[in-house]
């Protein structure tokens, strides 16, 4: 069990927090033929989206209603409405999402009552969420929240038997979300998936450039999420969105990395079908023990600091500590209630300077962190395993899986690889005479 | 270009002039930070806007001065998700590399955020015991009007260091708004607050050079060479003390900056020191800059020694490059940038022996097009505002190979199988004066030299309309002829 700290720093040093309205652009694109447009100064859209094309190497539709000091004095919502018209015109999207941002929520315009004065169109989302508050995790939840409540059908209504619907969080890679989503097909569950990076995000060559992402959840899915015998959310911030479309049954967690949660979400889907466990999810288990096994002498007691969004932490966290680690030190961007029961002392809800320095004091010998932590770790004279986002310096952010088995296995031998490439500390060799070569007369 | 001015010798330093700020007219005038409130400017397009906002400008020409504390007074978002983005090193202090911020909270913005911003500034100054810090500005407390002035006054008091401003709001313009504010930052509060230990008649400002890569130091020796002395590097590898005697140059070159045109202008105007614009990319380009520096300098000696300086590296460059420019022939581009480097990297590529077919216009003056109309002839393409659809239709009908651009649209590049040269801030790669023409023909052949952009051209052998497959073959297989099954005929 871990205390919750917070950082009581007057500055944030080297941000480990992304912003809110990042994350909601995250979820939407997601979302079949969805153009997401901030609704915010220009350079908000343009910052973000050199971001996520330099991690996900993909050309990233994202637009904004490019809002100036004047526009933003005297009413932003023209700038709103003739950015929704522009980008109908010009992408012909299926979906426009809206994502405020902290410049709209402290000139106090109206959105909603906007977006009412609307003609027609496709139809809009908004994700009413602000850089003032929050991060990526809130946003990511608040766009899915906003997508379920504006597409998705009433849920008293014909069920779908065989459909579980899932709810990837943000913590998930594309691959991640392949990989939940066979891992439920498995059991001969058909799925729906909410929002599905990855057919959108994966990387891939599609015939054509297309101004919007291929793949990613259809509307008409989205539309009969609530009809399914199961809900699950892999992602402590969609407990909402579960209950939205699944009631009090949705199953929510945090994650499903490391052994324990990876069975806990197979036992959850075999429950579902009312079936037995494949034997192919069975045998990735065994391999995945196996592993654990090949990785415990390298291992075991390995002190090692973790800086991540908060269900990737408490998911790399239980991974390691099942493997014999001690997480030394866990930092998180934000708050989250899931982060108490932790297996380490505390959590310290900060940012790089803060894992730096209590790194440092724990004697970590690898930090597990976003490409922004290679600083800390070139400092700190420890490798840095790179994961979460963003990671920019390495190809194949995509492919950093760590969700089920087969996740689990992956992260592990990277955990474990990248200790073995530090050089052991053999002792000196001795200097005593004898030791020393005659030397000839 | 070279501006008139009297030489600095014997100026007195002053603090700026009040009321000095000089509308120049034309397409420099939309890039003050006034632009937004002047109907006459453009102004972003709703839904089409791509490209950054003033203060990510200012930040972008502030930021390589290495020994300062950068301080974001802002939404998280801000410097969230815009640190460790660009190319500039330094040579020593790696402050420049942290990223501080405010990181404003609804709280401020109901409260004001200055006792955040002022508590922010003292931390950073105590802790870190930076050189300066700089104070940005972004939206939201510009919004809510937050006198970051005044605090930065204050805090100066305090910790007795530099606390500058830079008052370039995001909604406040983009890239030129953006990099103006910020040389206007550094006149108004940096620039003239010291003096050299010493100066030499051959002291120069290098202004809007960002040591991307390393590219100052391969100019740096050629300078040295000559006997010319970087007083101020502005900002590329700088402290923070060699910007406060940026008045005491002889002549400044402004480097590949349009933007930062207007505080080379008002150099000469409050100090007298005169200016030339030119650029370091290509050979052609990096013997004019060299020149440029004799002729501003007025010094008849220097022109000679420069003249020989020139003589021997032209040599010696086009020695290096004949291989490159050998299987470089036939290679075409097309070059998708901004402002000043539409025509000083046309000038680059055509060096190396790459045809370039078209080049972008956007962010670029009257003045550019006309040098780019010099290099590429009458009937060059010009592409005004191109979207990625529009940017490969672009390079397919003209046969180019090669995309040159800013990092954001490398995967447009690639999602067309079209190689691609990134020739923007976030790079990787040097590409100045003469020892940068040759690495940019290195690299240009390196990535040309690719089997992979013809590879995943090629279907697959069992598509359906690959002429490797054969039709025929696949019908056999899916009947199976009866004698094999041992049928009767």
């Amino acid at each position: 069990m871990a205390t919750i700290v917070a950082s009581s720093k007057p500055v944030t040093v080297d941000p480990l927090r992304h912003s809110a309205p990042l994350g909601a652009v995250l979820a939407f694109l997601g979302v079949a033929r969805c153009m997401p447009m901030l609704h915010s100064s220009q350079g908000c859209a343009a910052l973000a989206k050199v971001l996520l094309t330099r991690h996900f190497r993909e050309t990233i539709p994202l637009q904004t209603s490019a809002l100036t000091e004047i526009t933003t004095i005297l009413g932003s919502g023209d700038s709103l409405l003739a950015g929704i018209d522009t980008v109908a015109d010009r992408q012909q999207p299926e979906l426009i999402a809206v994502i405020t941002t902290g410049l709209v929520d402290a000139s106090g315009e109206d959105v909603r009552r906007t977006l009412r004065m609307r003609a027609a169109g496709p139809p809009v989302v908004l994700a009413a969420v602000s850089d003032l508050g929050g991060g990526l995790e809130q946003g990511y939840s608040a766009a899915v929240e906003a997508l379920i409540a504006e597409l998705a059908l009433p849920r008293d209504g014909v069920a779908v038997d065989d459909q579980v619907t899932l709810l990837p969080g943000p913590a998930l890679t594309p691959l991640d979300v392949e990989e939940l989503a066979l891992t439920a097909q498995a059991f001969g569950l058909r799925t729906v998936v909410l929002p599905d990076s990855s057919r959108s995000l994966d990387g891939h060559l599609d015939a054509d450039w297309e101004p919007l992402l291929s793949g990613g959840t259809p509307l008409s899915a989205i539309a009969t999420a609530g009809r399914s015998a199961a809900v699950l959310a892999l992602g402590s911030g969609l407990a909402t969105a579960g209950r939205m479309l699944g009631g009090p049954d949705a199953w929510t967690v945090p994650h499903a990395v490391g052994l324990d949660a990876s069975d806990a979400l197979v036992a959850q889907l075999a429950a579902v079908a009312g079936r037995e466990v494949p034997e192919a999810l069975r045998h990735s288990r065994s391999r995945l023990t196996d592993g654990l096994l090949d990785a415990s002498g390298v291992l075991a007691g390995r002190r090692v600091a973790l800086a991540l969004e908060p269900d990737l932490l408490a998911g790399v966290a239980a991974l390691l500590t099942e493997a014999g680690c001690h997480v030394v030190t866990a930092i998180s961007p934000t708050a989250a209630d899931h982060l108490g029961a932790m297996p380490c002392d505390e959590v310290v809800v900060g940012d790089f300077e803060d894992a730096e320095e209590r790194a440092r004091d724990g004697g970590a010998e690898l930090l597990v962190a976003s490409s922004h932590g290679a600083a800390a770790a070139r400092r700190l004279g420890i490798p840095l395993l790179r994961l979460g986002f963003p990671v920019v310096d390495r190809l194949g952010a995509q492919h950093l899986t760590s969700v089920g088995y087969r996740g689990s296995l992956r992260l592990l031998f990277d955990v474990a690889n990248e200790l073995l490439a530090v050089p052991d500390l053999a002792p000196n060799p001795p200097t005593t005479t004898a030791n020393r070569l005659e030397r000839p007369c | 270009m070279t501006g008139q001015g009297s030489p600095a010798a014997t100026h007195m330093c002053v603090g700026p002039a009040a009321g000095s700020h000089v509308d120049r007219g034309g397409a420099e005038s939309c890039s003050s930070g006034e632009s937004a409130r002047r109907p006459s400017c453009p102004l972003p397009t709703p839904g089409a806007s791509s490209g950054g906002c003033a203060y990510d400008w200012s930040a972008i020409t502030l930021v390589p001065v290495a020994d300062v504390a950068h301080l974001v007074h802002g939404p998280i978002g801000c410097v969230g998700n815009s640190w460790e983005t660009r190319g500039s090193l330094s040579s020593g202090p790696t402050m420049n590399r942290r990223a501080f911020t405010t990181a404003m909270g609804e709280h401020d913005v109901i409260f004001g955020g200055e006792p955040r911003l002022r508590e922010a500034v003292l931390d950073v100054g105590r802790r870190f015991r930076p050189a300066a810090v700089f104070v940005y500005l972004t939206c939201v407390p510009g919004l809510i009007g937050d006198d970051v002035e005044a605090i930065c006054r204050e805090a100066a008091a305090e910790l007795g260091i530099p606390v500058v401003p830079v008052l370039a709001a995001g909604f406040a313009g983009t890239k030129n708004a953006g990099n103006r504010l910020g040389g206007s930052a550094l006149l108004t509060h940096v620039i003239c607050t010291a003096e050299p230990s010493y100066t030499t008649a051959y002291d120069v400002n290098l202004i809007g050079e960002y040591n991307i890569a390393g590219e100052l130091w391969q100019i740096q020796p050629l300078l040295d060479r000559l006997g010319i002395r970087v007083l101020s590097r502005i900002s590329g590898d700088a402290r923070y003390a060699e910007l406060t005697w940026a008045h005491r140059a002889k002549a400044s070159m402004v480097v590949c900056s349009r933007a930062l045109l207007s505080l080379a202008a008002d150099l000469q105007s409050q100090y007298g020191v005169p200016w030339f614009e030119g650029s370091f990319y290509g050979v052609r380009a990096t013997s004019e800059a060299l020149r440029g520096f004799a002729e501003v300098l007025g010094d008849p000696e220097l022109a000679e020694r420069t003249e020989a300086l020139v003589a021997e590296q032209e040599a010696l460059v086009a020695a290096r490059l004949a291989p490159y420019r050998q299987r470089l022939a036939g290679a075409r581009a097309v070059l998708y940038t901004g402002g000043v480097k539409s025509w000083s990297m046309v000038a680059a590529l055509q060096d190396v022996g790459v045809e370039v077919v078209a080049t972008g216009t956007t962010k670029s003056s009257p003045d550019d097009v006309t040098r780019i109309r010099g290099l590429l002839g009458a009937d060059a393409q010009l592409i005004e505002e191109a979207n990625p659809r529009d940017l490969l239709r672009i390079v397919r009908e003209s046969g180019a190979t090669l995309l040159a651009a800013g990092g954001r649209n490398m995967y447009t590049a690639m999602k067309g199988r079209v190689a691609f040269l990134d020739v923007n801030q976030e790079r990787h790669q040097a590409y100045a004066g003469y020892d940068g023409v040759v690495a940019l023909a290195a690299e240009i052949d390196r990535i040309l030299s690719s089997p992979v952009f013809e590879r995943v051209r090629r279907p697959p052998p069992w598509a359906a309309g690959n002429p490797a497959r054969r039709p025929d073959h696949a019908a056999r297989m899916s009947t199976p002829p009866r004698a094999l099954l041992g049928l009767a005929g």
